[in-house]
């Protein structure tokens, strides 16, 4: 009797093994390919300048709206004579490389999509857990004042922002943290609402732990891990809104490429020449997904173990 | 009858709030709305000429005094470019951002609901992985990309359709669906996504019921269980979702305005922000805003008379 108990729980244990290790083997493809692509467009963003690639704004008059593979004459970068080169992505309306305007253009992309984000989670999250914790007067404060920018369709606002502010680097960073404060917010309230509750918590106030204390070593390390999930769609969510603002002319001014600027100039060749729209347009959606798939492998990973506590 | 006093202080108080906002936007302006309005290039007289012509030399709080006054007889100002009345001009692309944000919806429902039921139907077989892939994939499209490629293919070059312009509906209700469905297809082929997957979630819930197991057992087909018994009860927060996203999509027509040229909110929007036009925009998000609040307070409303347990529980709901 004993006996089988013993073997029936060493064969769920066995199980229960296999399954984590069989989960862990799901995470394959669906997750590290994703993980490469960013990898490759963050390693392109930084090392743009080291390319052997003519600089973005470097323009070959014969060669405009030119097929991937075509060979031109230009000059590379640092050099300062001609020399023969095979535009691998091909060139734009007005002749430049795209390979090179989109490992430039990816700076602008990755700059603002991972540091808006860092400043909503940050305020935002430090908002949200001062709201779930101290419930009350905070709380309602906090959730009012949110509800009133999240009142504003967003897009909305980020054009009244941009128009404003005038588009620059700095101010669309500003804006688009500023606009995802909100959400940030409201998912470190709803984790620090349920983690607050949480007998460890508990324990901690019972040992006569201070509040900070709680905060920073209970209940903000516990957050952490939803947040960064939740950061996943939001890069996501800011990636799509910087392209759309440059789309529109609203992001960073012309000389700087940037993805959003580079599918709206193909726009009036789209019919002759659709590479150089659906080049740019393919980098940032594969970008996109890429973050969503992450989030959502991330978001797979955590719940279980957090239903299972 | 209390709760809905509660969500009537709240609506005046986001719908204050907002309207200050807006109007701050333009008043706490770091440099000057004059400079804006008159160009980079613009002497100091000019600009000064600008600033008298305005008013913009008066104290903020008189400003915003008249403004407020102005906006409670439905006077949004006159447009700085086109001496148009900016709540007339609003009012007069009304229908066509209507128009463009109910049919991406219907078209949105009409792919969400075959395919979220179908997908809970058959929960974690391919056709559900697939789906939920295409979905993903879909949703990973930024909606003027979507708008792109819908131009490139149907219109470039297939020919099937118009890729800009605009017919009014008082010419023919088909030359009009026609300029407006790749409109609504770049919106709908993004959104569709998440109905999809509310639906399809609560439908697998409802589908391990105890009535449902019960139509089993009395030997029903499939498609009468799903369509008949299940399809009901799983979509209550669809319709939610369906009413609060009305509220994002006016954000989501701008772009997709003026990438097809309909002459809707958006695009007086984005034209009064490439004309400096300051008064066009400020009329213009603030109609918006105002429109997505009130339009989210209506939807809550109507979820709340639904279900009576919001009502009496949700106390931040």
């Amino acid at each position: 009797m004993v006996e089988t108990a013993i073997e029936n729980v060493a064969v769920a244990g066995e199980a229960e093994g296999l399954a984590v290790r069989r989960r862990r083997r799901r995470l394959g493809l669906g997750f590290w390919l994703p993980v490469a692509w960013i990898g490759l467009v963050v390693f392109g963003a930084l090392t743009a300048d080291l390319w052997p690639l003519p600089a973005p704004e470097t323009i070959d008059f014969l060669k405009r709206a030119a097929l991937p593979g075509t060979i031109g004459e230009i000059e590379l970068a640092g050099q300062t004579e001609l020399s023969e080169f095979r535009y691998l992505l091909g060139t734009d309306n007005v002749g430049r490389d795209i390979l090179s305007r989109l490992v430039h253009g990816a700076r602008v992309s990755l700059l603002i999509g991972l540091l808006s984000p860092l400043i909503g989670l940050l305020v935002g999250g430090a908002l949200g857990v001062l709201a779930g914790y101290y419930r009350g007067r905070v709380e309602s404060i906090v959730v009012a004042s949110m509800d009133v920018i999240l009142a504003f369709p967003a897009l909305a606002l980020l054009l009244a922002i941009a128009f404003y502010l005038g588009p620059s680097l700095p101010n669309l960073i500003f804006a688009l943290g500023f606009l995802s404060v909100p959400a940030s917010a409201r998912v470190a309230r709803a984790n620090t609402l349920s983690l607050a509750r949480r007998e460890f918590v508990l324990a901690a106030k019972a040992m006569g732990a201070s509040d900070l204390y709680i905060l920073v070593r209970e209940i903000v390390p516990n957050v952490l891990m939803p947040l960064l999930v939740f950061a996943m769609l939001l890069v996501a969510v800011l990636i799509v809104a910087e392209g759309t603002l440059s789309f529109l002319g609203l992001s960073v001014p012309p000389p700087t490429p940037s993805w959003g600027a580079m599918i709206e100039e193909g726009r009036e060749l789209l019919d002759q020449a659709p590479h150089v729209t659906l080049i740019p347009a393919a980098a940032m959606c594969l970008t996109v997904l890429s973050f969503n798939l992450i989030g959502d492998r991330l978001r797979g990973l955590i719940d279980p173990r957090e239903s299972r506590l | 009858m209390r709760y809905l006093g509660r969500k009537l202080l709240r609506l005046v108080l986001v719908v204050a709030a907002v309207t200050t906002l807006t109007f701050l936007l333009v008043a706490l302006l770091p440099g000057d709305i004059a400079y804006l309005v008159v160009g980079p290039t613009a002497t100091p007289t000019e600009v000064e000429a600008v600033r008298e012509q305005l008013g913009l030399n008066r104290p903020m709080l008189v400003r915003y005094g008249e403004w407020l006054a102005a906006l409670a007889q439905g006077d949004l100002g006159v447009s700085l470019r086109t001496s148009e009345p900016v709540g007339e001009a609003i009012l007069s692309r009304l229908p066509v951002t209507i128009e463009l944000m109910l049919l991406a919806q219907v078209i949105a429902v009409a792919l969400a609901v075959p395919l979220g039921v179908l997908c809970a139907y058959r929960q974690n077989r391919w056709v559900d992985r697939v789906v939920t892939l295409v979905g993903f994939a879909m949703i990973s499209v930024p909606p003027f990309v979507m708008a792109l490629v819908l131009i490139f293919t149907v219109s470039l070059r297939l020919g099937w359709l118009p890729a800009t312009g605009y017919v009014p509906l008082s010419e023919g209700l088909w030359a009009n669906l026609r300029t407006f469905a790749l409109p609504a297809l770049s919106i709908a082929l993004i959104e569709w996504v998440a109905l999809m997957r509310l639906l399809r979630n609560d439908m697998i819930v409802t589908l391990q019921e105890d009535f449902i197991a019960m139509a089993r057992a009395k030997g029903l087909p499939a498609w009468r269980i799903l369509l008949r018994h299940a399809l009901r009860p799983s979509s209550f927060s669809l319709i939610t979702i369906l009413g609060l996203q009305i509220g994002t999509l006016i954000g989501g027509t701008l772009i997709i305005e003026s990438i097809f040229a309909l002459p809707g909110i958006g695009r007086l929007l984005l034209t009064g922000i490439f004309s400096r036009d300051y008064v066009v925009v400020q009329g213009c998000i603030l109609f918006i805003a105002v429109a997505y609040v009130v339009i989210n307070f209506l939807v809550d409303l109507t979820y709340s008379f639904l279900d009576p347990r919001i009502r009496v529980g949700g106390r931040d709901g």
